[in-house]
């Protein structure tokens, strides 16, 4: 391990979403990468179809959330290598411009540094590039940006019932955009629509496709272990750190 | 829980135990207990059958959580309760699959459930004299309805009463429904991409 430290050229804290997707794209790159990850080394042959397997896949068991307003996360949260991303429901909404502005515009939390227009091209970018199913047209509130590459997922019955109450109080509604493939996409397959996303999706065509990025670089990084932290401080005003 | 790459056991019941075969065994509920200085593969309801022993919790604790399980769902200390409870509190939190996990419980699992389970018997004996294993069913019942719509006000347990509630109907819930066996039941197909190995 720290061999391979002092020969690389970057040092990667962190195999989920962000960590691994950056790792691949230096790698392909030509960079040495290292990652450092505390968790399991999942791979998609791991995906076991069990809502009890799947918990092993979420929360990080030992780490406490302490402080003014300790948080509860576990559902939504994974250690190992993809983190969340290997269970999570890969909803995919861009945020709207004026959530880059909350503190100028309603005086709460912080103003991002810049604003939706700098980050568009990127949001377009990631969706051509992991696959993301939706109706660009239909989401009349969508800020600025390409239309989605795939069509939106099947609707499903409660979704039916849900339109139909809000088309009878005049509201709209769009299929949620979703990093699962509605079809072919990229050499993966289409979603087949039998309900295991939660327990991880072996058949990639969720964002578990992060685990085939990151299989493509392989080659250039080298996955290393760390301990993982013991506690998140979430301060009374949720900006400490510990 | 530490599991050998390679570990074959010969004692009827078990298997060859390879990660992967773990792993796989898991969606059906295969767990490993520990008999004998033995590691064998079994389901909570064949290592109750087998009176395979506990390794954290005690007798009494046990029949505590098998009696709260089968008022919430009969059927749940059969299906192996406290031993699936036992053998997931005894290992690694991290390789935990209790919804005490999902739930994000902070308290590690086995402190968790030893304490409810006393505060279970500590409130019994407050309101009926008795510990929790001894009340009728009807009380039983009583106890549970009391425990789920709003916190009981003497209650020492680690968490409130609501949402111990939802703990322990998830965890008989999860060893009666949880499995392949268990969407059998409920008529439910279970469609795997990758199907555990064994039924329960």
């Amino acid at each position: 391990m720290s061999a391979a430290i002092e020969e690389t050229e970057v040092l990667i804290v962190g195999a989920g979403a962000a960590g691994t997707l950056v790792a691949a794209k230096l790698a392909e790159a030509g960079r040495k990468v290292v990652v450092l990850e505390a968790g399991a080394p999942w791979r998609v042959e791991d995906m076991v179809s069990s809502q009890l397997w799947a918990r092993r896949l979420k929360g990080t068991p030992g780490v406490t959330s302490v402080g003014g307003n300790p948080v509860s996360a576990a559902f939504n949260t994974g250690a190992g290598f993809g983190g969340s991303a290997i269970h999570y429901y890969a909803s995919s909404i861009r945020l709207q411009p004026e959530d880059f502005k909350v503190r100028s515009i309603y005086g709460r939390s912080a103003d991002w540094p810049f604003d939706y227009d700098a980050l568009r091209p990127y949001y377009d970018k990631v969706q051509r590039e992991i696959g993301i199913s939706g109706d660009a047209a239909a989401e009349k509130w969508r800020p600025e940006g390409e239309p989605y590459p795939m069509p939106p997922l099947l609707q499903q019955t409660q979704a039916d019932v849900i339109t139909r109450g809000f088309q009878a109080k005049g509201l709209a509604l769009s299929p949620t955009p979703t990093a699962i493939n509605s079809e072919e996409y990229n050499g993966r397959g289409a979603c087949l629509y039998d309900g295991w996303c939660d327990a991880g999706c072996p058949i990639v065509v969720c964002l578990e496709k992060i685990g085939p990025i990151l299989e493509r670089a392989r080659e250039g990084i080298r996955i290393g272990e760390i301990y993982g932290t013991s506690a998140i401080y979430a301060g009374a005003d949720h900006r400490e750190a510990a | 829980m530490s599991v050998p790459e390679e570990a074959s056991m010969s004692e009827a019941g078990a298997i060859a135990l390879t990660r992967r075969s773990l792993v796989r065994s898991f969606g059906l509920g295969s767990l490993v207990f520990m008999s004998g200085g033995t590691s064998l593969l079994l389901t909570p309801s064949e290592a109750r059958a087998r009176q395979v022993s506990l390794r954290t919790l005690s007798a009494l604790e046990a029949e505590t959580l098998d009696a709260l399980g089968d008022t919430l769902l009969p059927g749940a200390a059969a299906a192996g309760l406290s031993h699936y409870v036992d053998q997931q509190i005894s290992g690694d939190p991290v390789n935990c699959l209790l919804i005490a996990r999902y739930l994000g419980v902070s308290e590690h699992f086995a402190d968790f459930y030893r304490k409810t389970l006393a505060a279970v018997d500590l409130e019994a004996s407050r309101v009926w004299g008795k510990a929790f294993k001894d009340l009728s069913g009807e009380e039983r019942i009583a106890f549970i309805k009391a425990m789920a719509p709003a916190p009981l006000a003497n209650w020492t347990g680690p968490l409130p009463t609501p949402p111990t509630y939802l703990i322990l109907r998830n965890d008989a819930v999860d060893v009666f429904y949880g499995t392949v066996e268990g969407f059998d039941r409920l008529e439910i197909p279970y469609m795997p991409h990758i199907e555990p190995q064994e039924k329960w």
